[in-house]
């Protein structure tokens, strides 16, 4: 008996000294878990119902659990030291199946981490992107006040949140408005924080309307993405002609205006504004729900639209050196600009590389992952004003090129966007012309990627010889296909092709490619080709070296890659090589938008990338009166 | 015998290659390089000039054929030295400070010095105080700015300014151009002439050297 009451009483001195606990916070849900000292996280997350992702079954052999312990410190672990990075190990991630705690600590589990977490991919390239916005919504129920315990009202909903840190702040408008909401609601509703500033509380659950736009405003064009923050989905997509296109189609207009006039960037930021309003109204309409429950809009573009969406004049980027206002991202109230968002929202715009290459660039290199990626690849987005990224292992290189519209069809005379009616595909077959138009209708003109067919075909059946100039057959005396011959005819802009005669055509008259259009052409081909032979001399890599090359921009997608080829936009590599990659500036918006971890890659990318500025080159002119010319093609006999 | 014509027709088609070719063939054949310069090269450069003007053919062709030209007189360039043609005239060109477009400016001193000028390239991005320095220096008949920007198109007047503070002014004859300048703003900033386009600006020196 004595021996029993003995043992049970060493048994209780031995357990108090095991039942010494440890507290875990985990955020944002605010969970608290009590567990022995030196036990892990992962079981400490189980033990709340906190599912966290352990292929490995927790024995350390995956690196997937990762978790940040940001308020306490965690020893790191062999396995902590094997699977993350040193700015993860600085930062307080560990793995939470190896991690002892050994002291109260608060733990935010990334939604990556997490076991029903929600792997987005935004239109093709890069990594998966953890959901991970900077814009939170939480339903509370608030434990009202009492004599007991008379805290105050935002105090109170912080400590319900248990976020464990004392950094917050509450947006001065909601201040005076805070207590009575939350009596108005009975202590209960739903909380916005952006960043670490509680925005709004709004009465009832309302965590599944939670939005953001992430936009990419292009000189020519407006590209706006809905993005549900709780599911981290693109939901709807609309798009724009830019407004400030009745100022000038291309960049240096733009300038001009905003330098010229009195309030020039101001009249071409409100425009825009209007403009983008009517942009995220079509979006909010389409998806049912209210421009309040977008907080957030991620803006991307070149530098000059960059500026002008911020109410920054562009002026000094018209002039060597080209120095923006400012390289680094931007974060200001959405309501300053006169964007018709949440009245709270807030506008993250990307940082810039250069005066011309801007967060559209750094948007798909995020977005292409290249600089993540060993070897050499090449990304060209093609627009009004082209950006050329080369990366080599990983160290960036970066060139903008003046193309002007051309791709988009402007200063060509039947050119047009790629919209019904537009020639989008030309091919030439034993003598036959044959068209593809948009939406099957009779052709009404030529869009960027028909005028690069067409040139590229005619090229091929020597039409159109290596200078650019239009061949006139039946004066070389070709008879082999009198109806190649019989569609060369004279016209008051040189010669011109008739590629569908008026009887096949659905405007008055014929849809002409004109000698005119074909110099137009070779002009933007030209800007663009030398940008990226100068870039890869630069990055000191040949262009068979390439690994890739990526096309990016809407324009991109749509273009025949052999005819791009056959024409001298891009070197010619094994057309395999070449790929798409959709709207990737607007696909690294839509990153950033998700995932604050985007964001600082992309403002890491922003201050690494060198960019070579073309115009004080002295080679090029020379490369580029070089690069007018079409490169020598494999012929069909006309 | 190699056939002006044919060289001339060589600068117009903008073939190098030929060009140069038939420059060689010429002067193996005996025929001074003046010649060669004026009645071939020139004279295809003139087509080219008229043609441009009157939109016959466009900026890529008028940067092919210079690009011919500038090949031709790789090989006549020694030679003209050695022989000592008298240059018609001297001429400052420059792009204004701030603006990096060099393209039409470059086309004018090709064409310009095709048609026999001597040309002192100051490039791009010139400061007042470099115009200024030039014009005293290089005792030029003509001094020509360019500017691609409407917000670069003000160091014009600065420069012309600065002429007129080192009593310079009356050294030199002033000529503008680039595509935001204008007759009327040639006149604004009291500059002596104004060109649209490259072929005009050769006339335009021509113009004003014989009218002095």
């Amino acid at each position: 008996m004595s021996e029993t009451l003995e043992t049970v009483f060493h048994n209780k001195s031995v357990e108090e000294k095991s039942v010494k606990t440890v507290t875990i916070v985990f955020q944002p849900e605010g969970r608290r878990a009590e567990i022995a000292h030196d036990g892990t996280i992962m079981e400490a997350a189980l033990k709340v119902g906190i599912n966290i992702v352990a292929p490995c079954g927790g024995t350390g052999e995956c690196g997937k659990c990762k978790v940040e312990v940001f308020k306490g410190h965690i020893r790191e672990t062999q396995a902590d030291k094997i699977w993350l990075t040193k700015q993860e190990l600085e930062k307080g991630f560990r793995l939470a199946c190896t991690a002892k705690v050994d002291k109260n600590i608060v733990v935010r589990i990334p939604f990556a981490t997490r076991l029903f977490s929600q792997k987005i991919l935004t239109s093709g390239e890069g990594e998966p992107v953890e959901l991970d916005p900077d814009v939170y919504k939480f339903f509370v129920k608030i434990k009202p006040p009492s004599v007991d315990d008379p805290r105050g009202d935002f105090e109170r909903l912080l400590d319900t949140l248990a976020f464990g840190r004392s950094d917050f702040a509450i947006d001065l408008d909601l201040l005076p408005r805070l207590s009575m909401k939350l009596r108005n609601a009975d202590y209960s509703g739903t909380v916005t924080f952006v960043g670490y500033t509680l925005m709004d509380f709004q009465p009832e659950d309302t965590t599944d309307r939670q939005f953001a736009v992430a936009l990419d405003v292009g000189t020519s064009t407006l590209v706006g993405t809905l993005i549900d923050l709780k599911a981290g989905e693109q939901v709807e997509i609309a798009s724009r002609m830019n407004p400030q296109m009745s100022f000038g189609d291309d960049l240096i207009s733009r300038i001009d205006y905003a330098a010229t006039h009195k309030l020039g960037t101001l009249e071409l930021q409100r425009r825009l504004a209007d403009t983008l309003n009517e942009l995220i109204l079509e979006l909010v309409q389409k998806k049912k729900i209210s421009p309040e429950d977008i907080y957030e809009v991620v803006m991307v573009g070149n530098t000059v639209m960059h500026h002008i969406f911020l109410k920054l004049t562009p002026e000094f980027l018209g002039q060597s050196p080209f120095a923006p206002t400012i390289q680094s991202a931007v974060r200001m109230p959405a309501k300053d600009l006169g964007l018709n968002i949440h009245p709270k929202g807030q506008v993250y715009a990307f940082p810039n590389i250069a005066g011309f290459v801007g967060g559209d660039a750094v948007g798909v290199i995020l977005s292409s992952g290249i600089f993540e990626r060993k070897g050499a690849f090449l990304a060209v987005d093609i627009g009004t004003n082209g950006e050329i990224l080369l990366s080599v292992d990983g160290k960036l290189l970066t060139a903008s090129a003046a193309a002007g519209p051309a791709f988009e069809g402007a200063r060509i005379f039947q050119g047009m966007r790629g919209t019904t009616g537009a020639i989008e595909r030309v091919q030439i077959e034993n003598g036959h012309v044959l068209l593809e138009v948009i939406d099957n209708v009779p052709p009404c003109g030529i869009c960027g990627s028909g005028l690069i067919d067409a040139v590229a075909e005619l090229r091929r059946a020597g039409i159109i010889n290596e200078s650019g100039r239009i061949v006139d057959l039946s004066a070389a005396g070709s008879k082999r296909f009198p109806e190649l011959a019989s569609r060369i005819i004279d016209h008051s802009h040189g010669k011109a092709f008739v590629l569908a005669a008026e009887e096949a055509s659905g405007i008055e008259g014929p849809v002409l490619l004109t000698q005119k259009d074909v110099r137009e052409l070779q002009l933007a081909k030209a800007a663009i080709a030398t940008a990226i032979k100068i870039l890869l001399k630069e990055g000191n890599v040949r262009a068979e070296a390439l690994d890739e090359i990526l096309l990016a921009g809407g324009f991109g997608n749509y273009m025949d890659r052999v005819s791009a080829i056959r024409i001298g936009l891009i070197p010619a590599v094994p057309v395999e090589k070449v790929r798409f990659i959709g709207n990737a500036a607007s696909a690294g918006a839509q990153m950033a938008v998700v995932s604050r971890a985007a964001r600082q890659k992309a403002e890491s990318i922003a201050r690494k990338a060198r960019h070579i500025e073309l115009s004080v080159r002295p080679d090029f002119q020379e490369e580029f009166m070089e690069a007018i010319f079409f490169p020598e093609t494999e012929t069909i006999d006309v | 015998m190699v056939a002006f014509q044919k060289i001339a027709d060589s600068i117009i088609l903008g073939n190098a290659k030929l060009a140069r070719d038939l420059t060689e063939q010429a002067l193996q054949d005996g025929l001074s390089p003046q010649e060669i310069l004026e009645n071939g090269l020139i004279a295809g450069m003139n087509v080219v000039g008229v043609r441009f003007r009157k939109n016959e053919i466009y900026v890529p062709e008028v940067l092919i054929s210079a690009r011919a030209m500038k090949a031709a007189l790789e090989n006549l360039s020694p030679m003209l030295t050695q022989t000592k043609v008298k240059p018609k005239g001297k001429v400052i060109l420059g792009t204004v400070k701030g603006d990096l477009h060099d393209i039409g400016k470059n086309l004018v001193g090709m064409m310009l010095e095709g048609a026999g000028f001597e040309i002192v390239d100051l490039g791009i991005d010139v400061s007042p105080e470099k115009f200024a320095s030039a014009v005293e220096q290089e005792n030029a008949n003509i001094l020509g700015m360019s500017a691609l920007l409407t917000t670069t198109m003000i160091g014009m007047k600065t420069v012309i300014d600065t002429l007129a503070v080192g009593n310079l002014r009356d050294k030199v004859q002033v000529i503008v151009g680039g595509a935001p300048v204008t007759q009327h703003y040639c006149e604004e900033i009291g500059a002596d002439g104004y060109a649209p386009d490259s072929a005009s600006a050769v006339d335009l020196v021509k113009a004003l050297l014989d009218s002095k």
